[in-house]
């Protein structure tokens, strides 16, 4: 296995950690989400090319519909959450805390 | 919500869930997880108050996240073998992948915390479908990758969750809250034992969601969501407070009751399996639950909680509210433990 | 050539650094569409063309709504960038390092070992070519999801469709 392969999977762990960071804005976090999407769309892209599987190609973009899906109720969230806080930062979201 | 998008949503709900069930390519699972995922979240956010906000807002993180990491391992686990079917041997990363996914989906020990939480939120009927209809799908997965998955990390997090959701409930007051952490500890019973039978778990999962049903439908009648507001109730429905009693006894799983059954055979199973400190271990954590169950009856139905003498006399008002599935859930969840032998078919 | 597609993905990886080390939400989605387009990039080199057009022209115009309405959103008047914050700027630093790490070892010994293996570069070839004459497989697979796939199709198209009124539902609470 390459190192581009190497290299998108270093990309979606980068994003994975970035999600597990607990501190800055929502947006920042539904960017780190969509992040994941996209090093899965080159992985996926680019290991169907490799194996030359013709009919997957269908997989990458029904992974791209679902991101758009996962975006918009994201940004849906993220609206209702700055209406409702005034601030979108992901550390106030703490009313629910046991 | 305007009926023609709330059945929209409701059928999205459904066959989100159906097309994980029914679907032997992990691209399909994953679209099934994603659309019942997506379309609980308006069913979340039912009130707009800051509460529904906060909880829906954490249950999509942690729901997204975790979807994100079961396609990471789908494409690992394609990029070794080049397939895509549900039933293969995997490899160990991709395996491993999977089982923190599925565990951050049902809310299992190391990753349980956003369940009371995400619960607490929400309305009592969302809590409902969240602590019920979202289990299927990722329990199904499990089921069916049960071979491949490392059994003693299943063990482990399974005591975990009965431990946890036995230990957190301890502190807690809210009714919701309660019905949270004791889903956490069914999970736990669900995974200890799906390594060694994932029959076992398919059936524990039945009986907990029939009881879970039972007590959410009670709460839902008398619409209580605290221990002190369910504590002065039976100067109204009187004859409702034994059976919130009996149906909290067979959520612990005491034995005439049906929550015995599961607890039963899932000991029997690990203790032939050789793993009598990990079996034992369950079944004394399981008196956790049981002690903020009794805490819950002891409210309810041991107490005569003082109230104002004009209130004394509710219970002679006639009751109009519906209880549709009320009595047979009630029936089955109390007395299905003679049916038991029936279960030998399921193997 | 090939060399130039390792850059290309170690750029890939920078960008991602970049908006996982969470600044303010402007240059974070200035760091995604940069790693977007690298991604495009890398895609086309391996012969995905429609691939590369799709997550070019859809995905990146997507996001540039996403990032004009971030713009729009973030009304600090001093937004955090990469240097004002040690936090920020120590997970930049470290990303980079182990990048550079990764890449640097990889380069010097031909594998890797980051829980699964990766070695042997030379198994990775491209084995179109513009002399070859050979049927773009990307496309031709992609539009097989009228013929074969249509119930996928059907189900994704579905999903979009509900995803509207959920947003709507979202929104409409308050």
């Amino acid at each position: 296995m390459p190192i581009i392969v190497l290299n998108t999977i270093m990309a979606y762990s980068t994003s994975l950690l970035g999600m597990f960071i607990y501190r800055s804005h929502l947006m920042s976090s539904l960017l780190c989400l969509e992040g994941m999407m996209l090093s899965m769309f080159v992985l996926c892209s680019l290991l169907i090319i490799n194996f030359h599987f013709s009919l997957s190609f269908m997989i990458p973009i029904i992974l791209l519909v679902f991101a758009a899906c996962e975006a918009a109720v994201g940004l849906a969230l993220l609206v209702m959450v700055s209406n409702t806080y005034g601030l979108d930062y992901v550390q106030n979201l703490n009313i629910l805390q046991c | 919500m305007n009926p023609l998008t709330s059945s929209a949503i409701y059928f999205t709900l459904f066959s989100g869930t159906m097309i994980t069930l029914f679907s032997s390519h992990w691209l399909l699972t994953w679209v099934g997880l994603e659309m019942s995922m997506l379309a609980i979240i308006p069913i979340l956010i039912n009130k707009g108050n800051p509460r529904s906000t906060e909880a829906a807002c954490k249950y999509f993180l942690i729901q997204a996240t975790a979807s994100m990491i079961l396609m990471m391992g789908t494409m690992i686990n394609f990029m070794d073998s080049g397939q895509w079917t549900l039933s293969n041997p995997y490899n160990q990363i991709s395996s491993f992948m999977f089982t923190i996914a599925l565990s951050m989906k049902m809310g299992l020990a190391p990753f349980h915390l956003w369940v009371p939480e995400v619960t607490q939120g929400i309305p009592l009927k969302s809590g409902l479908i969240m602590l019920t209809w979202q289990k299927i799908a990722p329990i199904s997965i499990v089921y069916q990758i049960a071979p491949s998955m490392n059994p003693t990390l299943m063990l482990l997090m399974g005591t975990l969750s009965v431990m946890l959701g036995g230990w957190g409930g301890l502190n807690q007051t809210q009714l919701r809250k309660i019905m949270a952490y004791s889903s956490i500890a069914h999970m736990g019973w669900m995974m200890a034992i799906v390594t060694y039978n994932p029959t076992l778990t398919m059936f524990n999962l039945v009986i907990y969601i029939m009881l879970t049903i039972n007590m959410f439908m009670l709460l839902l009648f008398y619409k209580k969501t605290s221990t002190l507001s369910l504590s002065n109730m039976w100067n109204k429905f009187p004859l409702l407070t034994p059976t919130i009693l009996i149906v909290l006894m067979s959520l612990g799983g005491l034995p005439p009751l049906t929550g015995f059954t599961p607890k039963w055979i899932i000991l029997k199973e690990l203790i032939s399996n050789n793993n009598i400190i990990f079996s034992s271990l369950m079944a004394t954590l399981a008196l956790l639950n049981l002690y903020f169950y009794t805490r819950l009856i002891y409210s309810t139905s041991l107490t005569l909680f003082p109230s104002f003498n004009n209130t004394k006399m509710k219970w002679q008002f006639e009751n109009m509210k519906l209880t549709p599935f009320l009595p047979t859930l009630i029936i089955t969840s109390a007395l299905s433990l003679p049916l038991m032998p029936l279960f030998s078919l399921l193997n | 050539m090939t060399y130039m597609t390792y850059l290309l993905s170690m750029l890939f990886v920078l960008g991602f650094v970049g908006f996982s080390s969470k600044p303010s939400p402007i240059y974070g989605g200035l760091g995604l569409i940069v790693s977007g387009g690298i991604g495009c990039g890398v895609v086309l080199y391996f012969g995905g063309s429609f691939l590369g057009l799709m997550v070019f022209l859809i995905y990146l115009g997507g996001m540039l709504v996403v990032f004009g309405y971030t713009t729009a959103m973030a009304t600090e008047e001093y937004p955090e960038t990469w240097g004002s914050s040690v936090v920020i700027w120590g997970a930049l630093l470290l990303g980079f390092l182990v990048e550079f790490l990764i890449v640097m070892f990889m380069v010097l010994y031909d594998e890797v070992e980051v829980v699964i293996e990766f070695k042997d570069s030379g198994n990775w070839m491209v084995f179109e070519g513009d002399e070859l004459g050979l049927i773009r497989e990307d496309s031709m697979g992609v539009a097989a999801m009228y013929n074969c796939g249509s119930w996928l199709m059907v189900v994704a198209g579905w999903s979009l469709f509900v995803s509207i009124f959920i947003v709507i539902e979202i929104t409409r609470g308050n």
